[in-house]
């Protein structure tokens, strides 16, 4: 009877009891993504220009490649007989920005797109002028440097002692252009003036006033290279004094008649002196 | 002991009876038997991107729920963790900051999922000042996604 009470004891335990089935919870889990990103190194300028030439790092060209976050200083050069009329940087008229003919750019994070537009420069030919001077670099002569005067071009060489010498240049804007092996070293904007005095003005926006003695012949020009800006500097100007007109010319051609009659002279005596000469030898 | 025997196995099934409650005019007895199925759900989370050069939005895809099947009172939570820059791979001090946002142009760090279909569109943002003043090289992060069931 006890087993019996035991055992129904025991199976009444196992009906009773909760069967509780614990369902095992997913555990959180974890996955990676990458986001990745490549920044160029470089950056293309383009350039369209309409009579006018660019020039970055002393070659002119129509694109150029800049590094990123470089801040470029491009040149910009009307051709003779025009003038800068605007310039824009992907839209943007930045022709304010122009200095001395020098755009330097911000630091460039894109390609960027630049636009240059001219207008024509009259010039005055009533008068000439002679520009003169010497060039120097770190206040040495600079020699054999080639040097291209804007707007009707002519073209010259500093000779040995860095001189040079442009004749029959008409007031109005100029630049002039240094160059060394085709590369641009050296570049200055300036306006040519008659005035009651030789004198030079730096301008606010880079550009530099040039004035003649309308008494004189022309100015005299010192001009400091700057390599690193690229720029010459006009930093001494003097007067070119007219020569007197009483005083022989080289090279004189007014009485042209005159010269010609002594010559058939000399001539006439030279050959007379010459039969006389024979006749007292026979 | 025999004795002894019954006594502890009175006390064991005292001990381990469930508690049952009668209504006052119920004779009936009963036995709960409680079980628990384990939840099973997919969620799809965003691949690799690689994220176009000045692009200040760029698609990183979606969180999404597939085959969910979950408690009534239960949830499924994603989580994101990121460092919010992008790091140079050479020059760790060089970094672009961006942004992870939701559809609703939200910065997204966290969302909870209760059925299938249910899904987060992703994008990663870059500002343009961020870009402009990025160095050039390839960066990167890592970004992580915790998935988690939990209570609602």
């Amino acid at each position: 009877m006890k087993k019996i009470t035991a055992l129904l004891l025991c199976f009444l335990t196992l009906c009773t009891c909760s069967v509780t089935a614990f369902a095992a919870e997913p555990e959180a889990e974890e996955t990676n993504t990458v986001i990745s990103v490549t920044v160029p190194d470089n950056h293309k300028i383009t350039v369209t220009a309409d009579s006018a030439r660019v020039f970055y790092e002393g070659v002119s060209g129509e694109e150029f490649t800049v590094e990123r976050l470089s801040e470029p200083r491009l040149l910009i050069r009307a051709e003779s007989g025009k003038v800068i009329k605007s310039v824009m940087i992907n839209g943007e008229d930045v022709t304010e920005e122009l200095h001395g003919g020098y755009l330097d750019l911000e630091a460039v994070y894109e390609d960027k797109v630049l636009t240059v537009t001219t207008e024509d420069e009259p010039v005055a030919r009533d008068d000439t002028y002679t520009v003169k001077g010497k060039v120097t670099l770190n206040g040495q002569p600079l020699d054999e440097v080639d040097l291209e005067l804007r707007s009707t071009l002519k073209t010259t060489k500093t000779d040995k002692n860095g001189n040079f010498v442009f004749t029959d240049v008409e007031p109005g804007k100029h630049s002039l252009t240094a160059l060394r092996d085709g590369k641009v070293i050296g570049y200055l904007s300036f306006e040519l003036k008659k005035d009651n005095k030789a004198d030079v003005v730096l301008l606010e926006d880079g550009t530099y006033t040039v004035s003649i003695d309308q008494n004189g012949a022309g100015v005299e020009l010192h001009l400091t290279l700057n390599e690193e800006a690229g720029t010459l500097a006009p930093t001494e100007i003097g007067t070119i004094e007219k020569a007197d007109p009483n005083s022989p010319q080289t090279g004189d051609n007014t009485n042209l008649s005159w010269w010609w009659l002594l010559a058939v002279l000399s001539a006439t005596c030279i050959v007379a002196l010459e039969t006389l000469s024979r006749k007292k030898t026979a | 002991m025999k004795k002894l025997f019954a006594l502890i196995l009175t006390v064991v099934m005292i001990a381990t009876m469930s508690t049952t409650a009668f209504a006052a005019n119920t004779t009936e007895g009963e036995a709960d038997i409680t079980t628990s199925i384990a939840p099973t759900y997919t969620v799809t989370i965003p691949a690799d991107v690689n994220v176009q050069f000045n692009a200040t939005e760029t698609s990183f895809g979606a969180i999404e729920v597939e085959a969910s099947q979950i408690h009534p009172d239960k949830c499924i939570k994603v989580e994101l963790t990121s460092d919010g820059k992008l790091e140079n791979s050479i020059d760790a001090t060089k970094v672009i900051p961006y942004a992870i946002k939701d559809s609703e142009g939200a910065a997204f760090a966290s969302a909870t999922y209760l059925t299938e279909g249910d899904k987060t569109e992703l994008s990663i943002h870059i500002t343009a000042n961020d870009w402009n003043a990025a160095y050039a090289g390839d960066y990167s992060d890592t970004v992580t996604f915790t998935v988690s069931y939990e209570d609602k």
